[in-house]
């Protein structure tokens, strides 16, 4: 029945280790909890749908590495499939697996997976600008809230790959590119997400029409690869709130070195000072209506901010 | 002499390709047709395998005989060239059907990319062949895939669809691109009754209503019967996953999965 092509390239990919699917056959391999010809069986149902999923996909039928990512698409989605429906219980997984048609794993994986993209796609739809700042000199950029490394880990997620170990406030440390296999790496993906999401609230209810105004006095020394433009914004904000008391953005280098010297005791922040401006962040998103999961982000991004700086302020401002 | 049962179709494939054309064409030839399929279907590279259907003076039968995802394989490695168009003469019409079902498709969508590169491949076919293939294929599909390309300019277009006095070169017809432009003035050079036919459907001149939701109504059936003749397909061959199926989407929190009774296997 298979295209015999697709099943050269079926037999030679054997189901990767990594894969939940690949331990709960293993288990049941030790435990006699499968016959070889279920275990063939079952194979065989999960390259039926590999070479389903060629055809409905693949625009050129002959690329061979299209063809190969559709196969481990198939093992991938019906692992992740398997994973949760047995809750990552081997024993409730071979039952599962012995008394329901393999697709039905695959349809779980698959949405959980479509889910995770959709979101990805719309925080990439969305924009995530901070647009257009107004740069000294009449320049004009149009400035990413996302860093670099969150960019490539929204575009990656579409591909099933992930290139963070660990969910981060600010995605800061990246690993090389891995397939998203199991159902922690779902999890992962999830919460970096809801970071990300949670950030582009806490932007929007920032009050930074001022940076927006032309002839706005704005220090972009700083404002570079350095340090984020949110980030940036964050601090301009903390440094205008601790020395003026008002919402205000003045960022100019007299500022900044005021806030520095008030903030900052060898490169160590004023623990009080920190304190004060984490509750002004917690208060300020509770006016603004935002759920305490975006007051919980932007209070640990406040904090992330403040390292950030002090790290930067050792280069800069001394 | 080779005798059947002592061919390897691998290593044969291999052997054949890395032999001087006279040679190979010799060698390939002297070879039983289920011997030569099976030849050709051990060799998993398109571009080789497209060498080894050259190896017969008239490849058609060896195509007709080898399943269409293999034949869409070798396709697909010359789409865009014109090339394809030497090949898709060598089709059965259940073939052809079963091309475009899965060709310019893509997640049960039409596939405009895949499209634009089909339509240029038929432009370039010789008209004859083109004709076979026209008086087989569904002329609803037909309209569904080249709805959007091509538009009358004005209330006259109709009345001269009407009166039959109308081809592929009157002013009448807008056409979106340059394949659409080409593949409709060959339908009209192979068979200007089908290419009325065509614009009959394609403008519902005999349809009562909105000229819109007769259109989305006939992409409705044409997706339908496409989906029908896949899924029928496949179960001619032992698939019995849908489209349909995959791209289903479950409710996480409540699963309907089966997991018997937990002391079944200790019994």
């Amino acid at each position: 029945m298979m295209n015999p092509n697709n099943a050269i390239l079926l037999a030679a990919s054997s189901i990767d280790s990594q894969l939940f699917l690949a331990q709960v056959l293993a288990h049941a391999n030790e435990q006699g909890k499968i016959t070889q010809q279920e275990g063939e069986k079952l194979y065989q149902e999960i390259t039926t749908i590999a070479h389903k999923l060629i055809t409905m996909k693949i625009t050129e039928l002959s690329d061979m590495s299209a063809l190969r990512l559709q196969i481990q698409n198939a093992f991938t989605l019906t692992s992740l499939g398997v994973e949760y429906g047995s809750q990552a219980n081997f024993d409730k997984a071979i039952r599962l697996l012995l008394r329901n048609r393999i697709v039905q794993f695959f349809q779980i994986g698959n949405t959980l997976t479509d889910k995770l993209v959709a979101r990805a796609h719309k925080i990439m739809a969305e924009g995530g600008r901070l647009s257009p700042v107004v740069l000294p000199g009449d320049d004009t950029e149009d400035f990413q809230i996302y860093n670099q490394a969150e960019q490539d880990f929204l575009k990656e997620i579409p591909q099933y790959r992930i290139n963070i170990h660990a969910p981060q406030i600010t995605i800061r440390e990246t690993i090389p590119l891995q397939k998203l296999a199991r159902l922690t790496d779902v999890t992962l993906v999830d919460k970096q997400l809801t970071y990300l999401e949670n950030r582009a609230h806490y932007v929007a209810v920032l009050p930074i029409e001022n940076i927006f105004k032309p002839n706005f006095s704005f220090n972009d020394t700083i404002f570079n690869d350095t340090m984020n433009p949110v980030e940036f914004v964050s601090i301009g904000l903390m440094a205008n709130l601790i020395l003026h008391r008002q919402l205000d953005f003045k960022l100019d280098d007299d500022t900044l070195a005021d806030f520095t010297e008030i903030v900052y005791t060898d490169g160590e922040i004023s623990p009080p000072i920190r304190q004060r401006l984490l509750d002004w962040i917690a208060q300020y998103l509770e006016k603004s209506e935002q759920s305490e999961a975006v007051r919980a982000y932007a209070i640990a991004y406040w904090d992330e901010c403040l390292t950030a700086y002090a790290q930067i302020t050792k280069h800069q401002f001394r | 002499m080779n005798s059947p049962k002592e061919v390897i179709p691998q290593a044969e494939s291999e052997k054949l390709l890395a032999l001087p054309p006279q040679q190979a064409e010799e060698r390939f030839q002297s070879y039983e047709k289920q011997q030569q399929l099976d030849i050709i279907r051990a060799t998993p590279n398109p571009k080789k395998r497209e060498k080894l259907y050259y190896l017969v003076p008239d490849c058609t039968e060896l195509i007709r005989e080898s399943p269409t995802v293999e034949v869409l394989q070798v396709l697909d490695t010359m789409l865009g060239t014109g090339l394809a168009s030497a090949l898709l003469p060598c089709l059965s019409n259940q073939q052809f059907e079963e091309l475009v079902d899965i060709a310019v498709w893509r997640d049960g969508d039409l596939d405009e990319d895949s499209l634009n590169l089909w339509l240029y491949e038929l432009s370039e076919c010789d008209r004859e062949e083109l004709a076979r293939f026209l008086t087989e294929l569904d002329i609803r599909l037909l309209a569904v895939l080249l709805h959007k390309r091509i538009k009358l300019k004005s209330t006259i277009g109709a009345m001269l669809i009407e009166t039959e006095q109308i081809d592929a070169g009157s002013p009448a017809i807008g056409y979106s691109d340059e394949q659409t432009r080409a593949i409709s003035h060959a339908i009209c050079e192979a068979d200007a009754e089908i290419f009325l036919m065509l614009l009959r459907e394609l403008f519902a001149i005999d349809t009562e209503g909105e000229l819109d939701e007769i259109q989305q109504a006939a992409f409705n059936t044409v997706q339908a019967d496409r989906e029908y003749r896949v899924e029928q397909r496949d179960k001619a061959v032992g698939i019995d996953v849908t489209e349909g199926e995959l791209t289903r989407q479950v409710d996480l929190e409540s699963l309907e999965l089966d997991e018997g009774d937990e002391h079944d296997e200790s019994e």
